[in-house]
């Protein structure tokens, strides 16, 4: 009996080792200290929570400045060298990172989080979360992050906005039906084949005089506006670590 | 006086076939051409004394009383189907100028009407049907022609724009122009429909015509079609082929403009004279019906074949169409955005 169980025992540990994932080590990073000792370790209990149901290791990052590095380099290097991930290191996970220096906020996804977070998704989370945070409602921010996490995560990017879409496709395809209905029925209506050439002597109509004089000419300007500040992340890209990461930013 | 044509052979009657442009006897297969036939009905009718009909007319060949209103020129007898001419309504005054002859008979006319209903997506299954087919009717409508000269005189202020670019600012340029056009037009052989039965926008509907193929007017041609007089004077007609002129002359001399963005009329002067105008018969095939209490029309140009007329539309089928189409676009485009 006692060996059955140290034998089960065993094979929990190795299995949980062999693993990238382990749920004792630290998720929440407050640098920044945004948040009192308990709010920290409410979230990282969720963290935590998320990551198992879902399969994705979820980290929250704050930070008084990156030194110089760019959001996305800062993040990228800070979850190469805690080789976060779930189902092994450097595997599937997602990182927030907030620098309150110069009020950035990036997230960082490594693993199949690549793929169901696409641009399109981490945009918009980040939306959301920056919010919170132009408001300083640092904990809703962060609860935000892990909540729409444990959302997307196993759901099908494609889908994301289906019944908007499939609502215009319906429109359009009433619309395409109104269309041809009416233009069939009136085609049933036969149409003049004749016009002023058919009954004209000669084809050609004799202009005997014309001018066309020039008058004036009235100018309108108008100001082209520039762009402003381009909306955050390209998609997929190497680490300087050398491990492919995808994800997004922006300011708050 | 009631003329019927008939053949020197064997005594039936002579009826115009359209594919051997003669009158071809109905029972024998004679051919005469038209001339001849002119000349013979010249010869006989001189030393008949001419007498004044009303409106009672006698089948020349079986005595029985035919049946017109006061309009119809040409007909059949309704006793033994002999085709009646009646003269009074075709010489002197009444005589018509010109005459296109039918270059589409009977058979033809009939096929096409058939093809046509089976165009129609929303036309109702059970529509197609044999029995109406029968009545079509090849019938020459009068018509007046008419020449006309045209003066017109139009100023207009038109823009041109040009647009450039000087670092971050555009500058959009519109150039002002005075435009002026004086052009002269004449149109030949306008024609306007005569016949008060006939339904206006259908005639105009059946141009055009090819005025080639008209002939100097001879009674034989009508044989076998019926035929009408005039209803309306070329005075009576002169505004509605005005009218016509008039926006043929503008539209001619607008289109003499180009290059332009935009085009603003300021003064439009439209002058017309009429140069002369002639009576004519043009062949037109054609077939009244009625279907769920709805009179519908169809006729063909009985030279060129162009169809005009409308079939009757069922709401089922059209709903069937608006539903099969919408049903197919949303599959596509939502196959296309899922598969995405």
């Amino acid at each position: 009996m006692k060996k059955k169980l140290a034998f089960i025992c065993m094979i929990t540990a190795i299995f949980l080792f062999a693993t990238g994932f382990r749920s004792d080590e630290q998720k929440v990073y407050d640098n920044a200290g945004l948040l009192t000792e308990q709010e920290a370790a409410r979230l990282q209990g969720q963290c935590v929570e998320t990551a198992q149901i879902k399969g994705i290791d979820i980290i929250i990052v704050t930070e008084n400045g990156l030194r110089g590095k760019s959001p996305m380099d800062y993040a990228d290097d800070f979850y190469d060298e805690h080789a976060f991930g779930y189902e092994q290191e450097h595997g599937t996970g997602i990182l927030l990172l907030v620098d309150m220096g110069n009020r950035d906020w990036w997230i960082s996804t490594s693993g199949e989080a690549i793929r169901y977070f696409p641009v399109k998704r981490t945009d918009k989370m980040g939306e959301n979360i920056a919010a919170h945070l132009s408001k300083a409602e640092y904990m809703e921010a962060f609860e935000t992050f892990i909540a729409e996490t444990g959302n997307y995560m196993g759901k099908d990017p494609k889908q994301d906005g289906l019944a908007v879409k499939l609502l215009i496709f319906l429109g359009i395809g009433l619309v395409s039906g109104a269309i041809v209905t009416g233009i069939l029925y009136h085609r049933q209506k036969t149409p003049m084949t004749v016009n002023s050439r058919t009954y004209m002597k000669g084809r050609q109509p004799n202009v005997l005089q014309q001018y066309d004089r020039y008058i004036r000419t009235t100018t309108v300007s108008r100001h082209i506006e520039r762009s402003s500040g381009s909306s955050g992340g390209s998609g997929v890209h190497t680490s300087s670590g050398g491990h492919s990461h995808g994800g997004s930013g922006g300011k708050f | 006086m009631v003329i019927t044509y008939k053949c020197p052979n064997c005594g039936a009657g002579l009826e115009f076939d359209s594919e051997k442009q003669m009158l071809v006897c109905v029972h024998c297969g004679t051919e005469k051409s038209v001339e001849e036939m002119e000349q013979m009905e010249q010869k006989e009718s001189k030393s008949a004394s001419q007498t004044n009909d009303f409106k009672m007319f006698h089948c020349p060949v079986c005595g029985a009383e035919i049946l017109t209103d006061e309009h119809t020129s040409a007909t059949f007898c309704s006793y033994c189907g002999s085709t009646a001419l009646i003269e009074s309504r075709l010489t002197d005054e009444l005589a018509p100028a010109y005459v296109i002859p039918f270059q589409i008979n009977r058979e033809q006319a009939k096929e096409a009407y058939l093809r046509w209903t089976k165009k129609g997506k929303f036309t109702p299954r059970e529509f197609t049907s044999q029995s109406t087919i029968e009545k079509i009717s090849g019938i020459y409508v009068p018509y007046w022609i008419y020449d006309y000269d045209t003066h017109v005189k139009l100023r207009a202020d038109c823009t041109r724009i040009r647009t450039e670019r000087r670092g971050d600012t555009e500058y959009t340029h519109t150039d002002h122009f005075d435009v002026y056009r004086e052009v002269a037009a004449a149109f030949e052989k306008v024609p306007a429909d005569a016949s008060e039965k006939m339904d206006d926008d259908v005639m105009d509907r059946l141009e055009p015509f090819d005025y080639s193929a008209m002939k100097q007017f001879e009674m034989p041609y009508l044989s076998g079609y019926l035929a009408e007089k005039y209803n309306f004077t070329e005075d009576e007609l002169k505004s509605r082929i005005e009218k016509r002129i008039h926006q043929y002359a503008a539209s001619t001399t607008r289109e003499t403009i180009g290059g332009y963005a935009s085009v603003n009329v300021l003064q439009e002067n439209v002058n017309m004279a009429e140069k002369k105008a002639d009576y004519v018969l043009l062949p037109v095939w054609m077939l009244n019906y009625r279907y769920q209490n709805k009179n519908y029309q169809f006729a063909m140009n009985g030279q060129t074949g162009k169809i005009v007329g409308k079939l009757p539309a069922s709401k089922g089928r059209a709903a069937a169409w608006f539903a099969g189409v919408a049903a197919s676009v949303f599959l596509v485009l939502s196959v296309i955005g899922i598969l995405l």
